[in-house]
């Protein structure tokens, strides 16, 4: 596989995903029709759908948090990580795009991943998302190293079970990209810190305990060696 | 596979699957959105299939002292084993509710409890419908995680999803001593077990109940032993 093909599906997976995804809130907004379920399977189904498209040639992340945990356990470089965040970032923003051309602003503004002020505050939030992160994290980690045709199915799923509990509370991003596209075209930015900062560190926890309690490894100076030993060369 | 390794399995699985499921009826009373069955059912039955996914390799992916009691009594699991496992999970269902009471509120966690449907069910009837919920969800997963295919747990979570579908309005479809047990105590004060309002005690002996028919239900019509004395003798030498 190419490395610029590699990149190209990690633009036309996130575009997938988040074009399904972010596209299903406008659409339930538009049915008057507020659902939990709707935009829940949208997310999941849509990310299945963008696996069996692209995810043999990827990898399939579409998230910078999942290639984060991916180059933490050393299946992608550093370099490639970088590579696979500018795609992703690239992808969603071209979702985000094409919602502003057909639609407008405004529209795009509430596709935005909203962190509910009346029930939850700010640090509250950035927890959630990092617990969130976390569970989608390891399934991803674990269903990865699958050889399974049916392993997609449960990242999908599992991206669904997540949206089920946490789009009431923060909109269940656990995504940087899913957030930054519509806050930068929709220009609204209310909390954004907590979409990054909490999928990325939900990442981290995620890949630790993927590392400890599936892999049974306790030591993580051999890791820790190679991270940075990757970081410094820059490969 | 070592055996801490096994129990924090279970830890974490457990708050996963409590966390999600839990969270989700949370989720949905601090919206606008009217309580929707759909919803909860999906919720509990994708959590467990990514759960599963995740642990189900290293623990065998219980998350449930019911399940768990039934794995034993097939003689998969030793009874060490078995108490070892239901410490894990009831401590991986408490911190999914104090994650809950943490970011938001103990009576946010309150409303996460199985609830019997008063007065359209009583304790007695609800107490046997956790029993056959748990009966039917123990029965089938005896037979799928004998099961060697990457989709098994799919089937796992669709059975769990499909129970809740129909008990969720009448029990709250806990099938589940350790979901109900932990936002109990920790959305309450003291757990009471045979008020009106929460009878814990439908929610530890229907499921624990209905582990036991669902395992001897396994066995005369799956694996078609209808002569159970052996097996007595062999649980009754494993506990002793």
């Amino acid at each position: 596989m190419k490395a610029w093909q590699k990149y190209a599906a990690e633009a036309l997976g996130t575009f997938m995903l988040v074009g399904i995804g972010t596209g299903a809130i406008l659409a339930v907004q538009f049915a008057d029709q507020p659902s939990l379920v709707a935009v829940s399977l949208a997310f999941g189904l849509a990310l299945i759908t963008a696996l069996y498209t692209v995810g043999r040639v990827s990898g399939g992340h579409f998230n910078p948090a999942v290639s984060l945990g991916a180059f933490l356990d050393r299946r992608i470089g550093l370099l490639d990580m970088l590579w696979y965040w500018v795609s992703q970032v690239a992808g969603a923003l071209v979702a985000s795009l094409a919602f502003l051309w057909i639609l407008d602003a405004d529209a795009v503004a509430s596709t935005y991943t909203q962190i509910n002020r009346a029930v939850v505050d700010e640090a509250g939030g950035f927890i959630a998302e990092t617990v969130f992160t976390m569970i989608f994290v390891m399934a991803i980690l674990v269903l990865a190293k699958s050889q399974a045709h049916t392993k997609y199915l449960g990242m999908g799923l599992a991206l669904s079970a997540v949206h089920f509990v946490g789009l009431v509370f923060t909109g269940a991003s656990v995504n940087p990209a899913r957030s930054f596209a519509p806050a930068l075209v929709g220009n609204t930015w209310d909390g954004f810190w907590l979409f990054v900062l909490g999928p990325l560190a939900g990442a981290v926890l995620g890949w630790v305990l993927y590392r400890v309690i599936v892999l049974g490894d306790t030591d993580f100076s051999d890791d820790a060696e190679e991270i940075a030993g990757a970081v410094i060369t820059g490969v | 596979m070592k055996t801490w390794q096994k129990y924090a399995a279970e830890f974490f699985g457990t708050l996963v699957v409590v966390g999600i499921g839990t969270g989700t009826i949370i989720a949905l009373g601090m919206s606008n959105l009217e309580a929707d069955i759909t919803t909860v059912a999906l919720a509990f039955g994708f959590a467990w299939m990514a759960a599963l996914y995740t642990f189900g390799r290293v623990s065998g992916g219980h998350f449930n002292p019911a399940l768990t009691l039934a794995v034993f009594l097939d003689r998969r699991i030793s009874a060490t084993d078995m108490l070892g496992y239901w410490v894990a999970q009831f401590l991986g269902a408490l911190g999914a509710s104090a994650i809950f009471a943490w970011v938001l509120d103990r009576s946010a966690v309150a409303t996460s409890y199985t609830y019997v449907a008063e007065p359209t069910v009583g304790g007695f009837s609800g107490f046997v419908a956790e029993a056959i919920f748990t009966m039917v969800l123990g029965a089938g997963f005896l037979v799928l995680s004998k099961s060697r295919a990457h989709t098994k747990y799919l089937g796992m979570g669709i059975t769990l999803s499909a129970l809740t579908f129909i008990g969720l309005r009448f029990t709250g479809a806990s099938m589940n001593p350790a979901r109900s047990f932990a936002p109990s105590i920790i959305g309450e004060d003291i757990p009471q077990f045979f008020s009106s309002t929460n009878q814990l005690w439908v929610f530890f002996v229907g499921p624990l109940l209905g582990a036991i028919l669902g395992w001897v239900l396994y066995k005369f019509v799956v694996v078609g032993d209808t002569d159970l004395t052996d097996d007595f003798e062999e649980i009754r030498d494993s506990v002793s």
